[in-house]
């Protein structure tokens, strides 16, 4: 069984279609692109898939559960977790809060025991800070713990916004344009990021982004939507060699 | 293993060190006035005033939650205080019930209510909820107008006064416990996520419904409380003496203290209720010392006098212990390569 | 059926008044997203400046009642200055707690003025009753829904076909955008507020020669329905207000009719909650979707 199932996914807003019977299978492990030109529905799909949106038609099925419908807090935990196009940290708190709060739905223990101190808290309260300071540590932000999360450099931002998300123990990732703003050093840094996370956590990911070094390197298979419409998938080079994709949408980007 | 520390103290500087003694110069103070009650040499018409002054702290503290730490603007707290002063009147006067027992109800009808209004109105944001919490505090108080059980306009008298100088602390220090206890939880953290991000909290996996209607329902508990030991204070209430101004009065607490600090509120309702007593002269004034200030704190600093921190930010106290960096995980050196700026 | 007329007129009667006020709400709410709590207040401080014109100053209705909105205008305009406009960039929720401020510092400022105790208003005009077909309708009624009607068309001929009508809706759009295309975004915020204060005046000197009894707190109520009325007919949307206004107004006086009168502040409030539950765009107004 596959691990995501998305069967002619449709969204329409008022009149206008946004996506257009998308279609898609993750299998454990996969690393999948996204792509297509501005406004292609691309992120409206990542909005579908966590639940942000209610679709139109279609079904999504997570682990073969139906997840379409379902609140995006219902669906993060089940264990698709994303990042935000722009960037939705807790901006007003710190760091270490942005990802302890993220460790929510993983602690058990309920009111009272909040209330009464009861051993349960201090336990679990421990294992959070735990883990909470091995993702710093990974992300190199323990430094930056104390600091603010909008007082971060853009680049690390991001890298927190991906830090907050695994701290929900996901088992899919979305990333929606996780490279946008980063200089190449930064880009080809955060690709190796992405490699290493995806191994450390045995993640399965599916991403959008425009960089197109990042997208080759990194996925082994593309999905390319143009105005909502699905019109090619494969592998990297199956797609830089597809026609239809150069006309639709690598033609006016002239790599 | 070794015995763990709850707290951690970091350096310390002048403004800690003053803190600690303004903090010791409190913690005296307490005890002196406690002591006084208690053997009867503070005067009645003061110790009077110190029980509104621990009643308002429980409102205070108890709207912080709602306002300050979840972020939603709720302006019908009077409404919720309201119903716990009628329900636990009536339970006294007629069935003569346990004032403890009779406050717990109180708090559990209101709490109910909390959660009747909260589940169908939270799904509104900023001033359009603040303006339906409004006109549920409204409606509250038109219904207690026209039932013939709460006495109508004519009030409801012959409440007997079971509230004491130390029923309201007790009362006030288990509501500090309480809603600190949770804030500094997995629950409260919910909370606050709620208020700096509804869309983010979703998408860590954060019912943000249920903590909405939660931080309603418990805040609407602890007015009802707060609502019972006023009624058994006062020995009288009508209508009147919940209005919308109330719930202004109580929201005046909270942004002054500071939306989102506990000793903020705690402070803030000690202080404007012990203040106008001492000018008392000044009393037509009032409301209008109290309109100024409004406005000029927002003006001058909308964040309040502590913005979110508590007393142990400033005693230096650190709540975290941090395990210190331990081995360099692989993926850090990885990072390592670009620093985040030479953009 | 004629009763039914005769509380349909009332309703109207009424409906005009809460109308008149919501306008000043939907205005300062659609151009800077503010719930202007002192609106109620200003529409007290109308009322009142029209008694001492006619009393004092010996003034008839129609002078009277220019004074009184040119007063509360210049009040309006005062008080943006001083309470909000510096308050422009920061939380929406300071400025709403700033508004509830100002209108608490007016209302009680004018009741250690002028005290608690209600006065009757002076007789502008002896009341005239006329009876058509059974209904009665008196002068005075017809006088709040001609000025209503007056008012209402000088406001959408300002908003829809002048320079600073149009420098409005620029700025109720996007304030941003409005300021790069050159138009003084201030000025324009404070015309808004001159504009609805002067409205709410104009209610206020009806109100006061209608019941014929004014006080500094009168303004209360009637500013929290004349919002739920804004709301009602979708905030932000000048039509709206006026027919959010007429239909409060009618809902009232019904529940005034078919229960006790003592339930009718209830009304408004039961109206609001569903309405923002129902349709919390409102009846005139577009559903706005936040976008992720």
């Amino acid at each position: 069984m596959s691990l995501l199932e998305v069967r002619d996914l449709t969204m329409q807003f008022g009149g206008l279609t946004a996506v257009d019977r998308f279609n898609l299978t993750l299998n454990e492990g996969d690393i999948v692109g996204l792509i297509g030109p501005n406004g292609a529905g691309k992120t409206t799909v990542f909005n579908c898939l966590t639940g942000m949106y209610a679709p139109t038609s279609g079904e999504i099925l997570l682990s073969g559960k139906r997840v379409d419908g379902l609140h995006p807090y219902e669906i993060t935990r089940m264990g698709m977790a994303r990042t935000f196009q722009n960037i939705r940290l807790f901006k007003q708190l710190t760091v270490y809060d942005n990802i302890r709060i993220s460790f929510h739905n993983q602690s058990k223990y309920n009111l009272a025991a909040a209330v009464f101190r009861l051993p349960r808290f201090a336990k679990e309260e421990r294992e959070i800070l735990e883990k909470t300071e091995e993702l710093l540590e990974i992300f190199g932000l323990y430094e930056h713990r104390n600091e603010i999360a909008s007082s971060l450099p853009y680049g690390e931002q991001r890298q927190l916004e991906i830090a907050r998300a695994l701290a929900t123990n996901p088992q899919i990732l979305l990333l929606d344009e996780p490279a946008a703003g980063m200089n190449p050093q930064e880009t080809e840094a955060l690709t190796n990021l992405i490699r290493w996370v995806k191994e450390r956590f045995d993640l399965t990911i599916f991403l959008i982004e425009h960089d197109m070094r990042l997208v080759m390197r990194l996925c082994e298979r593309l999905v390319v939507l143009d105005y909502g419409v699905t019109i090619a998938e494969g592998t990297p080079e199956e797609i830089q060699n597809n026609p239809k994709v150069i006309e639709a949408y690598l033609g006016e980007e002239a790599i | 293993m070794k015995k763990e520390r709850m707290f951690t103290f970091s350096g310390s500087s002048l403004r800690q060190k003053l803190s600690w003694l303004a903090a010791g110069l409190v913690g005296l103070i307490l005890l002196a006035v406690n002591i006084g009650v208690y053997r009867g040499t503070v005067d009645f018409y003061f110790s009077g005033v110190l029980v509104v002054a621990l009643i308002n702290v429980i409102l205070a503290v108890s709207l912080n939650l709602i306002n300050g730490f979840t972020g939603q603007f709720s302006l019908g707290h009077a409404g919720f205080m309201a119903v716990g002063a009628y329900v636990s009147s009536l339970l006294t006067i007629y069935l003569d019930w346990p004032f403890p027992v009779v406050l717990l109800i109180a708090a559990l009808v209101s709490a109910l209510l909390g959660f009747v209004i909260g589940l169908p109105t939270l799904r509104l944001k900023g001033d359009y909820l603040a303006i339906a919490t409004l006109g549920f505090g409204e409606i509250v108080r038109v219904v207690l107008l026209n039932l013939d059980i709460t006495g109508g306009p004519r009030g409801l008298g012959g409440i007997f006064p079971k509230t004491t100088f130390f029923s309201a602390e007790l009362v006030a220090l288990l509501t500090i416990i309480v809603i600190g206890n949770i804030i500094r939880s997995s629950h409260g953290r919910a909370f606050v996520a709620v208020r700096e991000d509804e869309i983010a909290a979703e998408a860590m996996g954060i019912d943000t419904t249920l903590y909405k209607v939660l931080a309603f329902s418990i805040g609407a508990a602890f007015a009802g409380v707060a609502g019972g030991l006023f009624a058994h204070h006062q020995m009288f209430i009508d209508p009147r003496s919940f209005t919308f101004q109330r719930s202004i009065e109580i929201l005046v607490m909270v942004v002054l203290g500071g939306l989102g600090s506990i000793t903020g509120s705690i402070i803030a309702a000690v202080v404007l209720t012990i203040l106008p007593e001492a000018l008392r002269g000044m009393a037509e004034y009032r409301m209008i010392v109290y309109a100024l200030l409004l406005i000029g704190l927002m003006l001058v600093r909308p964040q309040g006098l502590f913005g979110t921190k508590e007393i142990g930010d400033f005693l230096g106290i650190e709540r975290v212990r941090w395990a210190k960096a331990k081995s360099q995980q692989p993926a850090a050196g990885v990072l390592k390569s670009h620093g985040g700026d030479g953009r | 059926m004629q009763e039914v007329v005769q509380q349909l007129v009332n309703g109207i009667s009424l409906g005009s008044i809460y109308g008149l006020i919501a306008l000043g709400y939907t205005m300062v709410y659609g151009i800077i997203r503010l719930i202007n709590f002192a609106h109620g207040d200003i529409y007290m401080i109308g009322a009142f400046v029209g008694y001492f014109a006619i009393r004092i100053f010996h003034l008839s209705f129609l002078p009277a009642l220019l004074v009184a909105m040119a007063v509360s205008a210049v009040l309006g305009m005062v008080i943006e200055r001083l309470a909000y406009r510096p308050l422009r960039n920061s939380t929406r929720i300071a400025a709403l707690i700033t508004a509830i401020g100002v209108s608490f510092l007016i209302q009680n400022t004018a009741l250690l003025a002028w005290t608690p105790d209600p006065r009757s208003y002076p007789d502008v005009f002896p009341l005239r009753t006329y009876e058509i077909g059974g209904v009665y309708v008196d002068n005075r009624q017809i006088a709040i829904l001609g000025v209503a009607v007056v008012l209402m068309v000088v406001l959408h001929y300002i908003v829809n076909y002048t320079q600073i009508g149009r420098a409005m809706r620029a700025v109720s759009q996007d304030a941003d955008t409005a300021r790069l295309m050159g138009i003084d975004v201030d000025r324009v915020i404070s015309f808004t507020f001159a504009l609805g204060s002067a409205l709410a005046a104009a209610a206020g000197v009806l109100v006061g020669i209608y019941y014929n009894r004014i006080d500094p707190t009168m303004g209360s109520m009637p500013g929290l329905k004349a919002f739920v009325a804004a709301v009602l007919g979708g905030i932000g949307v000048i039509p709206g207000a006026m027919l959010g206004g007429l239909v409060m107004g009618i809902a009232e006086v019904a529940v005034v009719a078919l229960t006790a009168s003592t339930w009718k502040d209830a009304v408004a409030f039961a109206i609001l909650i569903v309405i923002l539950l129902v349709r919390p765009a409102g009846l005139l107004g577009r559903q706005v979707r936040e976008k992720v």
